[in-house]
């Protein structure tokens, strides 16, 4: 799958991830796995990206004895996130008339 | 290799691709994270580390990401087309998962034999290094015991030839710069053996820690 395509729905997925209760690492690893392929090395620099544009809010809590850094939507993800639905209809319209035009040859 | 080594070596990977301080730190910080994580989940270190991949590709990854940031983005054709297709409703037939080098990072024992030798190398290894660690241990001791008798030995003859001087100055000489060379050739041996000690005891700390490493 082309790079720019994929990080554009990592973020998506990501963002549905932690849409309805807050997040960490490897729990958003162990959800979106079965979906998508998405590794540590992969999840860190959108995490990133999210909590920058602020996608994405972070706060530590106490977990086993150690601090665990746990992510939330916050509105104007939510807002990214109905943008991302509403692309994501637009690109299976594109499927599906590329599929009917010459994607069974 | 154990995740501390890993750890170092990505640092030391972000640092030649100029991430350094708390940006660095953010990176290790969540990677400590997962690897608890995981470890807490039962994954095993050697298992964590192969998916983590190399410390230098996941700099490289994030330096990447860094850099496609920085630039500005532009309207694509793609986006172009998007907005000449009016949207749908539906949505079905999703593409199905395929493997990309975006997701798949390299493993980072690729380098290492399969794991079904693994168990044999390991199971060489340890009477190997107990051999190893039984015949340098004879030969330091046999070393030791001469590097001690050697300065005695010197001392003993100083002394003796002072008990000889009486009888003739040549035999005293003679006895005297024989003692004084054992001992100055049994202090050289002394230096010599404590950093042939210290090598051997790095050498068997070596061996024994890869060994627990891959278990």
């Amino acid at each position: 799958m082309d790079s720019q395509l994929k990080k554009g729905l990592l973020d998506g997925c990501v963002l549905t991830a932690i849409c309805e209760e807050e997040s960490y690492g490897y729990k958003i690893i162990g959800q979106l796995s079965p979906y998508i392929e998405i590794s540590e090395s992969t999840l860190y620099p959108v995490l990133r990206r999210l909590e920058a544009s602020g996608a994405v809010r972070t706060h530590n809590r106490e977990y086993n004895g150690r601090l665990r850094k746990y992510y939330s939507i916050t509105e104007k993800g939510k807002t990214q996130l109905r943008e991302f639905y509403r692309d994501m209809e637009e690109i299976m319209t594109i499927y599906r008339y590329l599929n009917s035009r010459g994607g069974k040859l | 290799m154990n995740y501390k080594m890993w750890a170092d070596d990505l640092r030391r990977a972000l640092e030649r691709h100029g991430i350094t301080g708390a940006e660095a730190q953010a990176v290790i910080s969540y990677y400590d994270e997962i690897y608890s994580d995981k470890r807490d989940a039962g994954v095993s270190e050697a298992d964590i580390l192969k998916e983590f991949g190399f410390p230098e590709d996941v700099a490289i990854n994030v330096v990447s990401d860094n850099e496609s940031k920085s630039q500005a983005p532009g309207n694509t054709a793609s986006e172009d087309i998007l907005e000449e297709i009016p949207p749908s409703k539906s949505a079905q037939d999703m593409p199905k998962r395929q493997p990309s080098a975006y997701t798949q990072p390299k493993r980072y024992d690729t380098y290492r034999p399969e794991r079904s030798y693994r168990g044999c190398i390991t199971l060489l290894a340890l009477p190997l290094t107990l051999l190893v660690a039984f015949v340098g241990g004879i030969v330091m001791l046999a070393l030791i015991g001469i590097g001690m008798a050697l300065p005695i030995a010197g001392i003993a003859l100083c002394v003796t030839s002072f008990f000889v001087m009486s009888g003739s100055f040549g035999a005293f000489l003679i006895s005297l710069g024989s003692g004084a060379a054992l001992f100055g050739a049994g202090c050289l041996l002394a230096i010599c053996i404590i950093n042939l000690g210290r090598l051997y005891l790095k050498a068997l700390k070596i061996g024994l820690g890869i060994r627990g490493g891959r278990a």
